[in-house]
């Protein structure tokens, strides 16, 4: 190995360690059986997971995040399946124009969507609801779900599909057979990346949560905000067990990497 | 009745047109090979009998139905694209079996039209590879058994050799001439390689800005070209554009500016404007005058190229210049630059057509 090489791998480490280091202090946390976080480790204990599974906040919130993250994720995937499909495939009118609008939440602070949401809500006399939530998150969402599958489909050769239906495939039975198969990379790995990015969103659901609607950040936030001790990060440990966990199986299951 | 028959068929494409006016038939069995230049809307052609493109006008009828706005997974035809188009997620098996499958064929029938038709493709043991693990030409047969699993009404063939290397190219082109024959399917070939639409077809329609401009046999396409444009299209040909100067029956003598020359024409007047085709291999040159009644134009060689099978040479008279092949051979005489010789051709071998200034 060269001196350069060597120095390179050195920076990677230093780098890595720096990004990871704070992560790894919550999960030693979560076992620590102080009371204060972050503390000085006294002993190993799991009294946090313990008290994480009888905390009735924190269980409705996991519930709400999940199905929030779920519905978003999946609004996302099928809206922008349709939308990559359209804009990889048709040259028309307004195209650009339509891609720019369609990446634009990424441009726009999460606060400001959150709050123009609120606003617009009110606005309309209408409550905070879930179906709010899920509609924002799927908008903030949007931009990495449009461009997974429009990576996915700029590869697809659209001939496919002309000799499936001269082998007397219909327009469902080819998407069904022969384009989803074939974008199915781009669309589960837009998939997971959007289920995780709602699941841990704490900006956008500030505004738009009450007590029964809290997801899993906003119950953290708050409860730091009062209590300082080692539950919240038993909850932030599950949260990213529960992230790698989610995406090892779906890589299992449809047979792609997307972990390194 | 022609089996496929395409009458007064118009496309547009925003501001272009690309096929004005196309009238087509295909009579049954026949391999019918779409020959012409790049752009001259033979894939649009293609394209509106597979029915991916609906045509603008005109109709479109397929053994007496009219398909014209049936949609192309209801029209059986069986197409091989230029690129494959084989499912690359799918076995060769399933690949071949797709259109039977979509047929809601039982599982024991798709299995039997599937190694029958890889059987007469000649390719076994493979059924379980996926199409990236397979070499072009296997490729390629697995793309022509696909499309003669589902039994189609017509077989359409969209320059199907075109990504394949010279020698793959010739053995490709029998082995589909004689699936062709075999299984007896109505088949639209479609090329722009005139060597593989003389060798496969049993007729030829050449196309040119989006018009047929003539439909015959390869051997009367190569000879008998009806249209300067097919006349130039086909082969190496020599066109001189002279005007009649004497008519003899069927034989002419034509001056142009700098030649005299003497072919067969039917149907022209003293004075009428022609021109005169004569291909490049017809024409012998000779140091002097041959005296077997050939006719005969004093020229200089102007350049020559050495091309294996033929050396190609440039003869300048006056005015014009001739493309003339000669095979080469140990005894055949080679004729320096500068020379000047004679090109002799029969008088049979010089076909003389209306001249079209209009086109």
């Amino acid at each position: 190995m060269s001196a350069r090489r060597f120095a390179g791998w050195c920076f990677l480490a230093v780098l890595y360690l720096f990004l990871l280091a704070p992560a790894v202090m919550v999960v030693v946390d979560s076992f620590n059986s102080a009371t204060s976080f972050p503390g000085p480790f006294e002993s190993a204990t799991l009294h946090w997971y313990g008290a994480l599974f009888q905390h009735d906040e924190f269980l409705t919130a996991m519930r709400v995040s999940s199905f929030v993250a779920a519905a978003a994720a999946g609004l996302a995937t099928c809206v922008s399946f349709f939308a990559a499909y359209a804009l990889v495939r048709y040259s028309f009118r307004g195209k650009n124009a339509l891609q720019a609008f369609l990446l634009g939440p990424l441009f726009v602070p999460q606060i400001v969507i959150g709050l123009a949401m609120l606003q617009m809500l009110s606005l309309l006399r209408l409550q905070i609801a879930l179906s709010a939530l899920i509609v924002v998150h799927t908008v903030y969402v949007m931009p990495f779900t449009l461009r997974l599958i429009m990576t996915a489909l700029a590869r697809f050769d659209f001939n496919l599909e002309d000799a499936a239906h001269s082998l007397g495939a219909g327009a469902l039975e080819t998407l069904w057979h022969v384009t989803l198969p074939l974008a199915r990379t781009g669309i589960v790995a837009g998939f997971v990346f959007a289920f995780i990015l709602s699941f841990v969103n704490l900006p956008l659901s500030l505004f738009l949560t009450n007590s029964r609607t809290a997801t899993l950040p906003v119950v953290m936030f708050s409860y730091m905000e009062s209590r300082i001790d080692p539950l919240v990060a038993a909850a932030a440990t599950l949260m990213v067990a529960g992230a790698i966990s989610f995406t090892m199986l779906l890589e299992r299951v449809f047979r792609f990497r997307l972990l390194g | 009745m022609p089996h496929l028959e395409l009458s007064h068929v118009a496309k547009h494409y925003d501001s272009t047109t690309v096929l004005p006016d196309l009238s087509l038939e295909v009579e049954a069995g026949e391999l019918m090979c779409l020959l012409g230049p790049s752009g001259c809307g033979k894939t649009t052609t293609l394209r509106v009998v597979a029915g991916f493109e609906a045509p603008d006008s005109g109709k479109i009828r397929l053994a007496n139905e009219d398909v014209t706005a049936l949609p192309s997974q209801k029209r059986d035809i069986g197409i091989v694209f230029q690129s494959y188009a084989l499912f690359p997620h799918l076995t060769v098996n399933e690949n071949v079996g797709f259109g039977l499958k979509m047929r809601r064929r039982s599982r024991a029938e798709t299995a039997q039209a599937v190694n029958e038709a890889l059987k007469l493709v000649q390719l076994e043991n493979v059924g379980h590879r996926l199409p990236r693990q397979l070499s072009g030409g296997q490729q390629q047969r697995v793309a022509l058994a696909r499309a003669i699993a589902i039994r189609p009404r017509l077989l359409l063939l969209d320059e199907p050799l075109s990504n394949l290397d010279a020698k793959l190219r010739d053995e490709m082109r029998t082995e589909i001439r004689r699936v062709q024959r075999t299984t007896g399917i109505t088949t639209l070939f479609v090329t722009h390689d005139q060597i593989e639409a003389l060798a496969l077809a049993d007729r030829m329609a050449i196309m040119d800005q989006g018009r047929i401009v003539q439909v015959d046999t390869p051997v009367n396409i190569y000879e008998r070209p009806a249209h300067p444009f097919v006349a130039s299209f086909i082969g190496q040909a020599n066109l001189i554009r002279g005007t009649v100067s004497a008519v003899q029956g069927s034989l002419l003598r034509v001056v142009s500016p700098s030649l005299e020359i003497v072919g067969q024409g039917n149907g022209f007047l003293v004075g009428a404007a022609v021109i005169a085709i004569i291909k490049s291999e017809r024409f012998r040159l000779a140091s002097e005058k041959p005296l077997d009644g050939s006719h005969c134009i004093p020229v200089t060689i102007e350049s020559r190229t050495y091309l294996g099978a033929t050396m190609q040479y440039i003869c300048a008279t006056a005015a014009e210049k001739l493309t003339i092949a000669e095979p080469n051979g140990a005894d055949n005489q080679k004729f320096e630059i500068g020379d000047a010789v004679f090109a002799a051709y029969r008088p049979s071998d010089c076909l003389i057509l209306a001249s079209e200034d209009k086109t």
